[in-house]
């Protein structure tokens, strides 16, 4: 025991002037470290530098040094047999604290951050059911939240360990958790309820006058297509998409072009088939040059390149991946042609589509949103709308829905003159997914989205050479889109 | 060796049989999971034209009778070791293999006929997913007859070095029940397959 | 010969030519191997944590040139800018390690297998050879997954979920080429680990348990980590069938999952018919069990601490094991509601979203009878008794949005959303996670034989615990205000500009919950050598692991294995003047037999008495100096 004794007393001497070293130092390190460095105008983890990574280093080991000296604490409590620190009482204030602090916390978040909340004031039919339905799930959810996180935190507080009393040797109480279970069941049950109406209403409640639009995903951009004067979209195949035809509309003078367009790359890569053999000697030659110029250690990646052609050459990969492209573009043309021979799938209605780069709708006018999907999954999310929908390839989607509310009343109830709806992607999809948006605009009539309409150019404009649609309402925000989609 | 004074608590199951149902019932996962997957894609891809129904090569039908002979052999095989038949349980085991080789000939004949027929595994044509799908489950099913004539030969083996015996039967009951299982599975997936097509 | 002496002979003879490599590296005790599962659990989870504040960097200063980033990551940061590909991949890699790496091994892997045999009284698992592969699986497979971080077109990176086309097609985006099949790879080699442990799992529990350790006397933590091994069991197949169909059109050019593509640069693909909708359905139904499996061995580690912490009763034994198997049965069929979108059949998401509802009554029922447990209790603050605490309260915060998202009308607008991040942050993330720490506080001496340090386990739950709230409770706000998840930056839509203060707080805070992990760290390696030697039973817990000497030796029990005479959670009996009532005291025996020495004595006197002793016995008296 003396021997005990005399260590512990040993060590805590040492120890507690480590202790003091530290307390004393760490701040004077954080004061003149704050000398050191101008302070920062808004805090930034770029504008860490060593000594702010030297001064978290040292509250670390405070806090290190601190849990040791209260070990030695604790065992000169055991030797003394006198509480210094009660940790079990100090934890569970520390808990009664962060109770107050977070429920304060979460009322501040909720009267902060509130009003950024899509909630209310939905643009949308749809959107105020879907409001009311969220309110009484909030309610619920809150009351439940509040109360059990407060007595979580109060038994914490209230039965913390106390040598005199014994814990309730309490084991199961079935009149309580029928209660249990049941209450859960049937506010659940209600919800249930409501959710599945709701659903229902938003999924299947299709108006008969509701005007079709189709809403086009690619890597990394939106399209729309409106129909022209016939009212009516023309049918599309993922088969016909060429640069100029980037929706895939049939039409027989685009896919006529897309014929002649991939008979030439078939041309092309035959050729290429043809003269492999050369290709290979090509390659080496290159390859060779590079290695006793030495041009491979002055410009590694080129020779990468070169390196990696040479391979594919000489393993064969080269010629299986033409005779691949070739087999796959003369697949396409098989299917193009059979398509072409079915005269009802070519009708003409695509002609007069008109293939846009923003969404024009009028309020209180239904619509059904069209989805496609050209080469991933995209997810066509409009949280003003409360409207999400998938975009798969392969798998046409759709959406219902009506807007309620043009873009300059949701300005004025925004108090902000530059506020647009916009469509995001919502489905990971590739790099540039977060920069993947159209703008959606909603006015108060007809006449306006005639008007813009009518400045849309159809797909075959009798006087125009077929063209991509140029968006002639070309503003900033949906430019952006279009620069990282070259669709050729 | 004598015996220690307590003894541990025999465990009421042999641990590696019970491994083994347990592997079956995971394995029947993986069945289950690509046999749904059939039976959910097969209206999807039926509506774009994209399935075409075929008729099974006659081969798969032959592997079939096989492997229910291989069951009735495999369920001798166990019993002539039960009863310490020795010399019986080896030519059981050896007829079992025999006929579990022929069972992969068989597939293997049936395969052939499909690649004949143009239904191969990468779909030549758009319509013949409903080939990709019957290829990726016979195949599954190939490894899994595999590990049984492993397990078989295994046995055998053991049983010419005299370990295979009444009171020896572990490895023996689990060759059995697992060549009962791949030849159940077959069958069931030979109806489906034979009545989804 | 009986199969129990056969058993013992085995261990005999490893024992014989135990050296380095089959103590510590290829070793089939069971103790071993769980510490291996933990430790590799811990560095992946300071991988995925470290990828986390990476991205999150990117997201609370956009326009902000770490010139750190570009020392680390060289090509993928130039000018310590992230580029968008490769926070795509950190954003994949890091869910990938967090769910399996870290929380389905790292977790049910190391605790179970402690625990398992320990508590339930057996000598080893049922088949230890399967054990350490097992192990070496989930080793080989962490390798591959970290090796594909590093390939030259970067890791996967088509989100967790790895949904094709995007993962399908190589062209489609850099990460899908070779990281995705790396990540193919690593989950295959997972998987197959995954169905090794828990075949185990199950057959011990079911077979192996001590004399009278019936199924109504097991602990809690036996029973969920029982039902995880079922949900792993009959769920990761049906995954391994989906990634086989993903291998086959990704490198053999089937068309499972593929249709109707056009693609940039190449033209139009030759596959049609295939449904990319499929491989949601074969992924999600593993996928929501995968839920459970990370979460209920948490819960069960919790009831077990809590109980144990609180010196009273866990309320409602019975009720606990149903809702787990409320749950486990109910979590194979709601895997529909995260496809409430995919254009799914309207009726059929009713169908789900009427069973996804039904699963939030047992979970109540789990969190109430966690609230009464601790009602005039007598509560220890032990830290994995204050980790138990923070996972009940993240378990309710979280649990209670997963009541908006099993709702298919409300899933319309939060799908995707910053809100679903929050939600299973909190309740599978952090709950998990901190039932995780909860374990490794309340059985490191058992693993150890040393304690961790309670001071610093205090620092570590309060900071981690405050940072986790603040980094994932404003998330709920930035999803209803429709900020939309895996993006790379949100300074390009100028409805997003009011988030960025709360995305810079969410970094902030993450950083500080970094830091605080190094105290953990700190404290559990620095107790694995230097801690103060544990006692035999330091919490004076009921269950039978602390009846083992404090040296853990190969075969858990020096002697006899002991009998179970009571249920596992007999704690301040009325009748006793202990608080505890050990399940492997006999009734009769009176107070002072409890004390550790007795228990340790007990079987040196055995040994006198066994003149022949086996030699798996004399084996371990040569390796432990017993004799």
């Amino acid at each position: 025991m003396k021997f005990n004794t005399l260590r512990v007393l040993n060590n805590s001497l040492i120890k507690k002037t480590l202790v003091l070293l530290f307390t004393v130092l760490t701040p004077l390190f954080a004061l003149a470290a704050s000398d050191v460095i101008e302070p920062p105008k808004e805090f930034s983890i770029s504008n860490f530098d060593w000594v702010s990574i030297f001064t978290v280093v040292l509250i670390l080991l405070m806090i290190l040094v601190i849990a040791r000296a209260f070990d030695i604490g604790s065992l000169t409590e055991k030797l003394t047999g006198k509480t210094i620190v009660s940790w079990n009482n100090v934890n569970a204030y520390v808990g009664i604290i962060v109770l107050i602090l977070g429920m304060i916390g979460v009322w501040y978040e909720l009267n902060y951050h509130g009003k950024y909340l899509k909630l209310g004031n939905s643009a949308s039919e749809h959107g105020s059911t879907y409001d009311s339905m969220f309110y009484w799930t909030f309610g619920f959810t809150f009351f439940v939240f509040v109360v059990t996180e407060v007595l979580l935190f109060y038994f914490m507080f209230k039965y913390r360990y106390n040598e005199n009393r014994k814990a309730l040797y309490y084991f199961h109480n079935n009149k309580l958790e029928v209660i249990w279970t049941i209450v859960p069941t049937i506010v659940l049950t209600f919800l249930v309820l409501r959710g599945f109406n709701t659903w229902s209403k938003i999924t299947t409640d299709i108006p008969k006058d509701s005007q079709e639009i189709e809403v086009f995903a690619y890597q990394f951009g939106w399209k729309a297509r409106y129909a022209g004067e016939d009212k009516e979209l023309g049918n599309t195949n993922f088969n016909f998409i060429s640069g100029t035809n980037p929706l895939g509309v049939a039409e027989d003078g685009a896919i006529k072009e897309l014929i002649v367009e991939l008979e030439g790359e078939v041309a092309k890569l035959k050729v290429k088939q043809a003269t492999a053999a050369d290709s290979i000697k090509v390659w080496k030659a290159k390859y060779d040059r590079m290695v006793s110029t030495g041009l491979n250690r002055t410009y590694p990646e080129d020779f990468k390149a070169v390196k990696d052609q040479y391979n594919d050459a000489i393993s064969g990969a080269y010629e299986r991946q033409l005779e691949k492209d070739i087999k796959r573009k003369k697949t396409a043309l098989s299917r193009i042609a059979e398509y072409r021979k079915d005269k009802d799938f070519f009708n003409g209605k695509a002609s007069d589509d008109k293939i846009t780069t923003e969404l024009v709708l009028v309020k209180n006018k239904p619509y059904v949103f069209k989805f496609r999907a050209r080469d991933v999954i995209h997810s066509a999310y409009m949280p003003d709308f409360r409207v999400q929908m998938n975009c798969v390839p392969g798998m046409p989607t759709q959406f219902a829905f009506t807007p309620t509310m043009t873009t300059e009343q949701a300005r004025e109830i925004k108090g902000n003159k530059e506020f647009d709806y916009y469509l995001y992607c919502n489905k990971i999809c590739g790099g540039a997914h977060y920069n993947m948006k159209i703008k959606v605009t909603v006015v108060e009539s007809e006449a306006e989205y005639l008007t813009w309409l009518a400045t849309q150019a159809p797909f075959v404009a009798p006087a125009l050479p077929a063209a991509p649609a140029t968006p002639s309402t070309t503003d900033s925000a949906t430019t952006t889109t279009t620069p990282t989609v070259a669709l050729k | 060796m004598k015996a220690v004074k307590y003894k541990d608590p025999k465990p009421a199951v042999v641990p590696a049989k019970l491994n083994l149902w347990l592997f079956m019932l995971a394995s029947s996962m993986l069945f289950a999971a690509t046999v749904s997957a059939f039976i959910v894609h097969r209206p999807d891809a039926e509506g774009r034209g994209a399935w075409t129904a075929f008729d099974l090569p006659i081969f798969f039908l032959y592997s079939t009778i096989i492997v229910l002979l291989s069951s009735i052999t495999a369920f001798y095989a166990y019993k002539s070791a039960k009863n310490d038949e020795l010399s019986q349980n080896k030519t059981w085991l050896l007829v079992t293999t025999v006929l579990g080789t022929l069972f992969c000939v068989s597939q293997y004949l049936g395969w052939q006929q499909m690649v004949r027929l143009e239904l191969t595994f990468v779909n030549a044509r758009p319509e013949d997913i409903s080939a990709s799908y019957v290829w990726v489950i016979t195949m599954l099913h190939f490894i899994h007859i595999l590990g049984g004539i492993g397990l078989l030969i295994g046995t055998w083996i053991q049983a010419i070095r005299l370990n295979v015996h009444k009171k020896s039967m572990t490895l023996m009951s689990i060759t059995h029940t697992y060549w009962h299982f791949v030849g159940l599975l077959w069958i069931f997936l030979y109806l489906f397959l034979y009545f989804a097509q | 010969m009986s199969t129990a002496a056969l058993h013992v002979d085995h261990h005999a003879d490893h024992h014989h030519k135990e050296s380095f490599i089959s103590k510590y590296v290829f070793s089939m005790d069971h103790k071993m191997i769980s510490k291996q599962f933990l430790i590799t659990g811990i560095v992946m989870g300071m991988v995925g944590m470290i990828m986390s504040l990476l991205f999150r960097l990117q997201l609370a200063w956009p326009d902000e040139q770490f010139g750190i980033l570009e020392t680390l990551l060289g090509k993928w940061a130039v000018d310590g800018k992230l580029d968008p590909n490769f926070y795509m991949g950190l954003v994949t890699i890091h869910g990938t390690i967090m769910v399996f790496y870290v929380l389905t091994a790292g977790l049910s892997g190391t605790f179970s297998n402690l625990l398992i045999p320990l508590q339930l009284g057996a000598r080893d698992m049922a088949s230890p050879m399967m054990n350490m592969l097992s192990y070496w699986f989930f080793f080989a497979s962490s390798v591959v997954l970290l090796i594909s971080v590093g390939v030259e077109t970067g890791p996967a990176s088509g989100g967790w979920t790895v949904y094709p086309p995007l993962s399908a097609l190589e062209k489609a985006m850099p990460g899908s080429g070779l990281g995705m099949t790396l990540w193919l790879t690593a989950i295959a080699l997972f998987i197959v680990s995954s169905l090794l442990g828990g075949i185990n799992y199950i057959s011990t529990v079911l077979n192996m348990r001590t004399k009278g350790m019936s199924m109504n006397r097991m602990p809690l933590t036996i029973w969920a980590f029982f039902f995880t091994a079922i949900l792993g069991l009959l769920s990761f197949p049906v995954l391994l069938g989906a990634a086989l169909f993903l291998i086959f059109d990704r490198s053999f050019g089937t068309s499972f999952y593929l249709s109707d593509i056009y693609l940039e640069g190449v033209g139009a693909l030759e596959n049609i018919g295939g449904s990319p909708v499929l491989y949601q359905h074969l992924f999600w139904f593993l996928g929501h069990p995968e839920v459970y499996i990370i979460l209920m061995p948490a819960l069960g580690i919790t009831s077990e601490v809590i109980s144990t912490n609180a010196r009273k009763p866990i309320f409602g034994y019975t009720a606990m094991i149903i809702s787990l198997m409320g749950i486990s049965f109910l979590s194979f069929i709601v895997w529909g509601h995260h496809m409430f979108i995919t254009g799914m059949n309207p009726f059929l998401g009713s169908v789900f979203m009427i069973l996804t509802l039904i699963i939030a009554v047992p979970s109540a029922v789990k969190a109430f009878n966690y609230l009464t447990t601790l009602w005039k209790g007598n509560l220890r603050f032990n830290p994995a008794m204050l980790f138990s605490i923070g996972l009940v309260s993240f378990f309710i915060s979280g649990g209670l949005t997963g009541i908006y998202l099993g709702n298919a009308a409300l899933d319309i607008q939060l799908h995707d959303s910053y809100f679903v991040v929050a939600h299973f942050h909190l309740v599978m993330g952090s709950a998990a996670i901190f039932g995780m720490f909860a374990g490794i506080y309340h059985w490191f001496p058992k693993m150890y034989g040393r304690m961790m340090n309670k001071t610093l386990g205090y620092f570590h739950f309060w900071l981690t615990f405050i940072t986790a709230y603040l980094v994932f409770f404003p998330m709920h706000f930035m999803g209803l205000a429709g900020v939309p998840r895996r993006y790379y930056q949100f300074t390009l839509v100028k409805e997003f500009d009011v988030w960025m203060d709360v995305n810079k707080l969410i970094t902030v805070s993450a950083i500080v919950a970094g830091f605080a992990q190094l105290l953990f760290l700190w404290n559990f390696f620095y107790s694995i050598f230097k801690g103060k030697k544990s006692e035999q039973n330091p919490w004076q817990a009921n269950t039978l692991e602390w009846s083992t000497p404090v040296e853990r030796i190969h075969g858990n029990w020096p002697g006899e294995i002991p009998t179970v005479y009571r249920g596992p959670y007999e704690y301040s009996r009325p009748d006793r003047e202990e608080d505890f009532f050990p399940q492997y005291i006999p009734d009769e025996s009176a107070p002072e037999v409890l004390q550790p020495e007795e228990t340790q004595k007990a079987p040196s006197e055995k040994e006198e008495e066994t003149v022949e002793t086996s030699v798996f016995f004399a084996a371990i008296k040569r390796v432990f100096g017993l004799s």
